[in-house]
């Protein structure tokens, strides 16, 4: 070390917190031998930041997938339906227990009042 | 003293034995409490053991450790500090210390505290580190994260400080 003007102050420093000697090995071999222990919370911290990580580029990854992903296709199924003209109106009972009721305009083409078979081609919701 | 090469850390245990009394008498010096300090000192050490396993020797093996024994006592303070109100009831609730257990906390450590308290904490840190601890002032302005001349103005500064506070009280 330099040789400076404060040289006994930094004696006095040194001594007056100078370790048990005993301590001081024990510090050193405890820490010469801590390296497994570590080694084996080394691995969970890595688990612990892998983790995280890994469920957040999941949820980054669902994120940009789903609203691209193309919607279900429902291949349509030809379905007989019985269904009546009253008014204009065509009102059809479908199989989950509503009442379809469309039309309102006459059209000429239309049967004003009637009963009939109804065939519909499409989804049903 | 100064700072050691990656390629001079080849007797790890001898390392080891020559900071261990270093940087627990610069924990005890910055914390007060010997079993805290332990704990301290030991992480450090424990920390350069992981480094020179690993692969990743530091460049200087002295500063790595107090570098870390540094904020690790820091932060032992900061949560000493949080839990201090709590362990002044237990001990309130408990005996008081004997008559002979104060006679041996040795007046000049009191005073030595005390007039380091009085100094700056830029100031105490670099005292610390140079004066008990002993590290060259690279190694400290490597620990420290300053020049070497900002380091040698702290520990000047403090040293002055130091030894008027001391010759003060002592007259």
């Amino acid at each position: 070390m330099d040789d400076h003007p404060g040289l006994s102050l930094d004696r006095r420093l040194r001594d007056a917190f100078d370790p048990d000697p005993r301590a001081a090995a024990g510090v050193a071999a405890r820490a010469l031998a801590e390296r497994a222990a570590r080694r084996r919370r080394g691995w969970l911290r890595v688990a612990a930041a892998v983790c995280p990580a890994a469920a957040l580029v999941a949820l980054a990854v669902a994120l940009v997938r789903w609203p691209s992903a193309p919607a279900p296709q429902v291949e349509p199924t030809p379905v007989s339906l019985s269904g009546s003209f009253t008014d204009g109106l065509l009102i059809v009972p479908l199989p989950d227990g509503s009442v379809s009721i469309t039309g309102g305009d006459v059209r000429l083409d239309r049967p004003q009042d009637g009963y009939g078979i109804v065939l519909v081609e499409g989804e049903l919701r | 003293m100064g700072g050691q090469g990656s390629s001079e850390i080849v007797d790890l245990e001898g390392t080891i034995a020559e900071l261990a009394p270093r940087v627990l008498r610069y924990a005890n010096a910055r914390l007060g409490d010997t079993a805290l300090a332990e704990d301290v000192a030991q992480e450090s050490l424990a920390a350069l053991v992981r480094a020179c396993r690993n692969g990743g020797v530091p460049r200087s093996a002295e500063a790595f450790v107090f570098a870390i024994a540094r904020r690790r006592a820091g932060r032992a303070a900061w949560r000493r500090r949080l839990w201090a109100p709590l362990e002044l009831a237990v001990a309130a609730r408990t005996e008081a210390p004997s008559p002979e257990a104060r006679a041996i906390v040795k007046d000049e450590v009191l005073r030595i505290r005390r007039a380091l308290g009085r100094l700056p904490t830029r100031d105490r840190e670099a005292i610390l580190l140079v004066a008990v601890g002993g590290l060259s002032m690279a190694d400290a302005a490597a620990a420290l994260g300053l020049s070497i001349s900002a380091v040698k103005m702290r520990v000047s500064r403090a040293r002055a400080r130091l030894a008027s506070t001391l010759e003060e009280r002592h007259g």
